[in-house]
């Protein structure tokens, strides 16, 4: 972890709003990114993020590794976007220009990302949040577990059984695990 | 092919999201801490033991009780320094415990007489915290005034706090400390209500100390309290008889005498850059975890009065803010808003009000007389 952001952590678990305000600058884009993964929709992003930083900062000093910053606010980013996405279940409207996900830049067009997001939104729930945490955010398997406050053979378990769904969606050669 | 989470586009109103946010955050921190405050005002028995009965019985003298310790950690943030003096300051625990007292005598001041509090003209200082830096010693205060503030008024209607101001000097370890003349500080406060407010206070050490334990004595001697707030219309009261015609301005006698050690763990020093003490060139450097200042030789303008300032750029560029808008010539100050730069580049400008008007490293190195970088080292 940058040294920088370590101390601005320390500083944060110790109730340093500043600090605390300094990292959630430094993660903003992440934790949109991944709001979005979860909830598909651009407002409900940014409600899942606003609930994220307010919620983050009243559990910060319970905040033991600071070292752990990122994994941590994640584990609250998956909660508040579970908790918005389960008041808001069948009325989130996709983005139908597919404006979203524009193609080039990875190689793959609108459409096929769009059948890929589609199947990872058709998973349950957990699938889901493992899926999103191993191929979009990368963290390792010891992360995942921490940030879903589950076992690592549990996390193990579930991407394998993820994946396999995701395959029995998607035609083959759409998705590799890496 | 993988899949790419920098692909997804980042909402163009995220930034304003993160920002209410957080102001939402520093709202309910500040609440929590007030409760807090309050129920620590009925706990702290230790000091206050006879006191703490009052707080049930006699409400309005609770609402006199000055906080002590605490007040750092609720300003520090909003401070024109921020950064985390609470978890530094040695807390101003008053020296003698009040006897108890009858209620029938609780009408007059019943304040604890030790030298960290002061009363007169109906206005009681008491400081609370301290902590110096090894460059400036920064005071917390708690203020109770007989005589209620008013408040500001903004264009919603909504109340904002009183501007309030200290007026005085300081001595440090005997001597009249040039440079800590109280009311050119920044006093950084919060109103409670009508008669109380908290701050924070810095008052510059006449020559940077780096004996880091050392305790030493610092003497505040205040000789003014005064306020600006508004009419209910808005409009601002003005008393024609005040300096500046002021809302208020009561004048009086508030000593206190506080013991101040020195932190030296976040001091470096940049010094000997001039050796000729060449005009327009930085002479020395100083940074604490919470400040810059730079020294250089001014130049003077056509009558020769002293006129250049500074400006500072970090590494990327960015502007530090200045702290203070009224230091001695040749000496700036700017806060590092909790931040460590890895680079400080300084530029010494002919006119010390267009160095503050500065905004852009291009701007500055175009009309720089003399310039400088240093490299901080941080913990």
């Amino acid at each position: 972890m940058e040294k920088e952001i370590l101390k601005l952590a320390r500083q944060a678990a110790r109730g340093n709003v500043s600090a605390y305000g300094s990292l959630i600058v430094h993660y903003q884009d992440y934790l949109y990114r991944m709001a979005f993964l979860h909830v598909k929709n651009e407002t409900m992003a940014l409600d899942v993020v606003g609930d994220c930083i307010l919620k983050g900062f009243q559990s910060i000093r319970r905040l033991k590794h600071p070292e752990y910053f990122k994994t941590w606010i994640t584990r609250i980013l998956i909660r508040c976007a579970a908790d918005a996405f389960s008041k808001n279940r069948g009325e989130v409207p996709m983005d139908p220009a597919g404006e979203a996900f524009p193609a080039g830049t990875s190689g793959i067009s609108a459409e096929e990302k769009w059948d890929l997001y589609d199947a990872i939104d058709r998973l349950p729930e957990k699938y889901k949040t493992v899926i999103i945490l191993k191929y979009f955010s990368e963290l390792t398997v010891r992360e995942i577990a921490y940030a879903m406050d589950i076992p690592e053979g549990s996390v193990k378990a579930y991407l394998s059984r993820a994946r396999k769904e995701l395959r029995g969606h998607l035609k083959e050669g759409y998705f590799y695990a890496t | 092919m993988q899949l790419k989470f920098d692909d997804i586009p980042v909402s163009d109103h995220l930034e304003e999201t993160v920002r209410s946010s957080m102001e939402a955050v520093r709202k309910e921190r500040r609440k929590a801490r007030r409760k807090h405050l309050l129920i620590g005002c009925a706990s702290t028995a230790a000091a206050f033991a006879a006191a703490a009965v009052f707080c049930v019985a006699n409400p309005s003298l609770a609402a006199k009780l000055p906080l002590i310790g605490g007040i750092f950690s609720d300003l520090e943030d909003d401070f024109i320094y921020p950064g985390d003096y609470s978890d530094r300051a040695q807390v101003l625990t008053p020296q003698e415990t009040t006897e108890e007292v009858s209620e029938a005598e609780s009408t007059e001041a019943a304040q604890p007489a030790d030298a960290y509090t002061a009363t007169d003209q109906g206005v009681t200082i008491t400081a609370s915290e301290i902590y110096c830096d090894g460059l400036s010693v920064y005071l917390s205060l708690d203020v109770y005034t007989e005589t209620p503030l008013g408040y500001h008024y903004d264009s919603a209607g909504n109340q904002t706090p009183a501007t309030v101001y200290l007026s005085g000097s300081s001595y440090f370890d005997g001597a009249l400390n040039p440079g800590g003349s109280i009311g050119n500080t920044d006093f950084h406060t919060e109103q409670l209500d009508e008669n109380h407010v908290k701050g924070m206070l810095k008052i510059d050490l006449p020559a940077p100390s780096f004996d880091g334990g050392s305790v030493h004595q610092l003497d505040i001697s205040m000789k003014a309290f005064g306020a600006d707030y508004d009419n209910p219309d808005g409009t601002p009261v003005s008393v024609y008889e005040n300096p500046a015609e002021t809302a208020l301005w009561i004048r009086g006698d508030w000593d206190l005498s506080l013991p101040c050690t020195i932190d030296t763990s976040g001091l470096q020093a940049f010094e000997g850059l001039n050796p000729e003490d060449t005009e327009g060139n930085i002479t020395d450097v100083y940074i604490s975890s919470y400040q810059v200042i730079v020294q250089h030789v001014p130049v003077p303008d056509e009558w020769g009065n002293p006129m250049s300032g500074i400006c500072a750029f970090d590494q990327d560029g960015n502007p530090l803010k200045h702290g203070s808008n009224s230091s001695p010539f040749g000496y700036d100050f700017f806060t590092l808003d909790g931040k460590q730069p890895s680079e400080i580049r300084f530029y010494v400008i002919s006119d010390w009000v267009r160095a503050h008007k500065i905004k852009t490293e291009a701007e500055a190195a175009a009309e720089a007389l003399g310039s400088c970088t240093i490299q901080p080292a941080w913990n």
